[in-house]
């Protein structure tokens, strides 16, 4: 289905083995967990609105099991595999922008050229984007989907505090910022008149449901406490992938 | 949001199941790796049997992997490092039961997820010591999973003469950081027995569903 981000990984794997083979030695030790465990344990994140947060956390996962999942299953069963496959192929595609314009705000030059290239391919080769031709193109550098959370993290803003949005879920301050920018980023943003512009990103969202349910379901059958599992993973996410 | 997941949601749960098979090369094999990696040999050597896929024979194969499994991993230490600052208010008979309970929990929703192995492979990419005690490591690893690279780290830690898995962390997800934070939501409202009883009960319902599963696979 995807990637540039597999490609990435592939080489990387590569170069993460010849690198570790020659620096094995010296590779700085990570912190030490153990403090962690031994003294008071300070929350992830600030959550000063927990309250409203855990009344969307339950609206969110009341729409999600008795509307988001009918939803996702009666499109899943209509639309065939390699349709869902080209859609998401056409979106994420089309959401090249984003990412091209974030790897270059946070200075990642090569890799705004590995997504760059990865467009024209598919756009051209990939009639449009539905087909990931690129895919089994080597890229020269690791590419991480990139977007505004991760660069003003990049710019040395802080999370700020944790919110759940109702329907988007998880986020943090500083990601809702991101969101906001990547919106006028996105091509769909601009598609008129609005009518067809939401219909087509609500064909998005449809398309990737069922997996992101899927997670969600995923991820709440394994919890305990699934607002403080959900919430505690969301802000570890992020932060690994800022790290990167 | 967490795309290779996304895309193929067994995929982690797997990922964290399978993080112990490789067939990659070891790097400057330290003894923590070794152990990782005999563990994982063996456990490969049972599921690549075609008694895996034969519904009469499922079982014996599935619980003679757990045996294996279970051996590198320390579930005492896992226990004290999720519940974190309040493990000295726990007495000896609840951190007994506690520890039971987590690897129960840990068994049925991990092993639950090895039916599903399907020729995944493993590499190993390095490993990295934690701390400056010379006592802890962390191993980095890639699952494969559908041609999606799912990144696991292990972090492995010396005690009594061997090697054993006290955390594990998936796509930059840490599970005992994880699981803690769920501890200290429910202890702040409740006691131990609570805490203790909620484990139990999830890993009761995690079973009931494996075996659900189980039932319609075959």
């Amino acid at each position: 289905m995807r990637r540039p981000l597999q490609r990435g990984l592939c080489a990387a794997l590569f170069l993460f083995t010849l690198h570790s083979a020659a620096f094995a030695a010296d590779a700085p030790a990570l912190p030490d967990d153990d403090e962690a465990y031994l003294d008071a344990v300070a929350q992830i994140v600030p959550d000063p609105l927990e309250g409203w947060n855990r009344a969307v956390f339950g609206f969110n996962d009341g729409f999600n099991t008795h509307v988001a999942r009918p939803v996702a299953k009666g499109y899943a069963y209509v639309m065939p595999d390699f349709m869902r496959a080209g859609i998401g192929n056409f979106f994420y595609n089309l959401g090249f922008p984003i990412r091209f314009v974030n790897n270059l705000l946070q200075g990642r030059g090569m890799a705004a050229g590995v997504e760059m290239s990865s467009f024209i391919l598919n756009t051209t080769a990939g009639l449009g984007g539905f087909f990931d031709v690129a895919e089994h193109h080597k890229p020269v550098v690791e590419v991480e989907e990139e977007d505004m959370g991760q660069t003003f993290g990049v710019w040395g803003m802080g999370e700020g505090f944790y919110i759940v949005w109702p329907l988007l879920g998880p986020s943090t301050a500083r990601d809702s910022l991101g969101k906001v920018g990547d919106y006028f980023l996105d091509p769909l943003t601009y598609v008129e008149p609005w009518g067809l512009s939401l219909g087509a990103e609500a064909l998005e969202t449809f398309n990737g449901l069922n997996e992101v349910l899927d997670l969600y379901d995923e991820m709440k059958s394994a919890a305990i406490e699934p607002y403080s599992s959900v919430r505690d993973a969301y802000v570890q996410y992020r932060r690994a992938k800022l790290s990167k | 949001m967490i795309r290779i997941a996304m895309r193929h949601p067994a995929a982690l749960c797997l990922a964290l199941a399978l993080g112990l098979f490789a067939q990659g090369k070891a790097l400057a094999a330290s003894s923590a790796q070794e152990a990782l990696e005999r563990t994982v040999n063996l456990v490969l050597r049972e599921l690549e049997k075609p008694e895996l896929k034969n519904p009469a024979t499922r079982e014996a194969v599935l619980s003679k992997v757990e045996g294996i499994v279970l051996t590198l991993f320390s579930f005492e230490e896992l226990s004290r490092r999720t519940v974190g600052p309040n493990w000295k208010s726990f007495s000896q008979d609840q951190q007994k039961s506690f520890i039971t309970a987590f690897e129960d929990l840990l068994r049925e929703r991990y092993l639950g997820a090895l039916e599903g192995y399907n020729g995944e492979s493993v590499s190993y990419i390095k490993e990295t010591p934690v701390g400056s005690g010379g006592d802890k490591v962390q191993i980095d690893s890639q699952v494969s999973i559908k041609n999606k690279a799912v990144p696991v780290s292990y972090r492995m830690l010396s005690t009594g003469g061997r090697w054993v898995v006290y955390d594990m962390i998936i796509e930059g997800v840490g599970m005992v950081q994880n699981y803690r934070s769920q501890f200290q939501a429910v202890l702040q409202k409740g006691d131990p027995e609570e805490l203790i009883r909620l484990v139990r009960a999830k890993a009761e319902e995690t079973r009931a569903a494996n075996g659900k599963k189980a039932r319609s696979a075959s």
